[in-house]
């Protein structure tokens, strides 16, 4: 009998399988494998089933390891390099007081590292097209940039979500069944901030391999003028969405905010990220964006 | 155990120590290279990073299956081993402490592959689609390969579909163990369980992968 087919076992059986582990070790006693020797000369199933597990094994220790890619250092390197410079400015142009209350402490991060990040960027600091204002702009907010700096490229935004969608469905058919149509277009993600000097230099080299842009701002509330929320923006085009937002989530300090979209204020030492798909192929008016950035 | 290990790190500084061999035990140039790391010698870093590159990545590869997965995988356990390197006491083995970042990173973007792409996973032999068209993915002519290579490549590949159909848990055991090679105390620090509980844990997902193997007709009794 095949040994993949489904079948009683016997308790004998049983118990001879559970030594073919110490076996191949050669942990067991001479004695222990003239017995196992003596029934699988008797039991065509567990001698069977001992031939498969060494064949198992043997292929296992026999998978050739691959070849680590080439460049594979440099790129490691290039970003510890970017991570040692920015901690060196940071450490230098930042002292933290001790005594500076937790959210006090967070909004200064966000507000600097926006600072540092436009002064120090290779980017042009200048917004090419839709500022960042206008497209934090919303009913009730309104956004002030603390910086504003995007890669220039000739994306534009889709004026119509259906549109979008027809792609992403395709693409995230899960999401699709538990999201509702925002849902579907954007991603939150929440950035713990007590890793944001190296976090945000990943973040930017993402954004702009992927030719994308990136927004870094503080949210003011209109009436009260305290400063409610602060953001990142990330536009990706729509062909790197998925990529990017993997990568995103793989690094450590950053977190998905599947199922608290909206609903559950970020803490004071976070950031939230919104990333937003946009395509190349069509021409927006910005305000059908702020209808999908608008959450207050 | 000795390694002898080529430092291209230094290929840059100076030209006279190109090729500089560095034939020490392992111990000692571990905790070498470690403690200069952590006085900041990013040096030094580059050469942990080399010594256990190969290991992290396929590591990454087997537990995630795809190669781009593991580059970039491994790209962040060096960022987080740099970034938390000061933390090591040496209380355990470096390289288990490093085998732990690195699964802990997989069971991560298991957990995240799990969640979003589940639905997406493509056949290894599904076509690619191109600007030309559709295309098969193996456009190797197998006219010239031998018989019994094609036959060990192709049962590498089916090890290694195989390994991705296995329980996350049962694969990271027979990875570290039958791949990676590493001890079973080693193991047992690795992924935090008593060995008995991690022979047994191994043991099932050996049995498994045979039953795995034998439906895919790689096995043969």
């Amino acid at each position: 009998m095949k040994t993949g087919q489904t079948r009683e076992i016997h308790p004998k059986c049983e118990t001879v399988q559970h030594l073919f582990l110490p076996w191949l070790d050669g942990e067991l006693s001479p004695h222990v494998v003239s017995d196992l020797e003596a029934h699988l000369d008797t039991c065509a199933f567990c001698a069977e089933a001992w031939v498969k597990y060494r064949q198992t094994v043997r292929y296992l220790s026999e998978l050739e390891p691959l070849e680590v890619p080439e460049g594979l250092l440099d790129r490691i390197r290039a970003r510890i390099h970017r991570r040692s410079l920015w901690r060196r400015l940071a450490e230098g142009l930042l002292p933290a007081p001790r005594w500076v209350p937790l959210s006090i402490a967070a909004s200064l991060c966000v507000v600097v590292v926006g600072f540092f990040i436009a002064r120090w960027s290779p980017w042009s600091p200048e917004p090419h097209g839709l500022s960042p204002e206008t497209l934090l702009s919303t009913k009730g907010i309104e956004a002030f940039p603390v910086a504003a700096y995007e890669i220039p490229n000739d994306q534009r935004i889709l004026p119509d979500a259906e549109e979008l969608m027809r792609p992403l469905r395709a693409l995230e058919a899960d999401l699709e069944r538990r999201f509702t149509r925002r849902a579907t277009l954007q991603d939150d993600l929440v950035l713990n901030l007590a890793g944001s000097e190296d976090v945000f230099n990943r973040i930017q080299e993402l954004v702009r391999e992927a030719r994308g842009r990136m927004f870094l701002m503080g949210i003011r509330h209109r009436k009260t003028g305290r400063v409610v929320r602060s953001r990142m923006v990330i536009q990706i085009p729509l062909e790197r969405y998925r990529e990017v937002l993997q990568r995103l989530e793989g690094m450590a300090e950053v977190s998905h905010l599947f199922l608290e979209r909206d609903s559950v204020p970020v803490p004071p030492d976070r950031l939230r990220i919104r990333l937003i798909a946009v395509s190349s192929l069509e021409e927006t008016p910005p305000e059908e964006t702020l209808q999908m950035v608008s959450t207050d | 155990m000795e390694l002898i290990l080529k430092d291209h790190c230094l290929k840059k500084q100076d030209p006279s120590k190109q090729v500089e061999s560095v034939t020490l035990g392992q111990e000692d140039w571990e905790k070498r290279w470690i403690e200069e790391a952590q006085r900041g010698d990013v040096q030094a870093f580059e050469r942990i990073v080399l010594a256990y590159q190969q290991k992290v990545f396929n590591l990454a590869y087997r537990m995630l299956g795809e190669r781009e997965e593991a580059e970039d995988l491994t790209q962040e356990v060096f960022l987080n081993v740099f970034r938390h390197l000061a933390k090591f006491r040496g209380k355990a083995q470096f390289s288990t402490w490093i085998y732990q970042v690195t699964l802990n990173h997989c069971r991560n973007r298991l957990k995240y592959l799990k969640r979003r792409y589940h639905h997406a996973k493509e056949s290894l032999d599904s076509p690619v689609s191109t600007d030309e068209g559709s295309v098969d993915k193996d456009l190797r002519d197998p006219g010239d390969i031998p018989e019994e290579v094609l036959f060990k490549q192709e049962v590498q590949l089916l090890v290694h579909r195989a390994l991705g159909m296995l329980r996350k848990d049962y694969r990271e055991v027979v990875v570290l163990r039958d791949i990676q090679g590493l001890s079973y105390q080693e193991i047992a620090r690795v992924v935090g369980l008593p060995e008995g509980t991690l022979k047994s844990r191994l043991h099932r997902a050996r049995m498994e992968l045979k039953e795995i193997l034998e439906r895919m007709g790689v096995t043969r009794g």
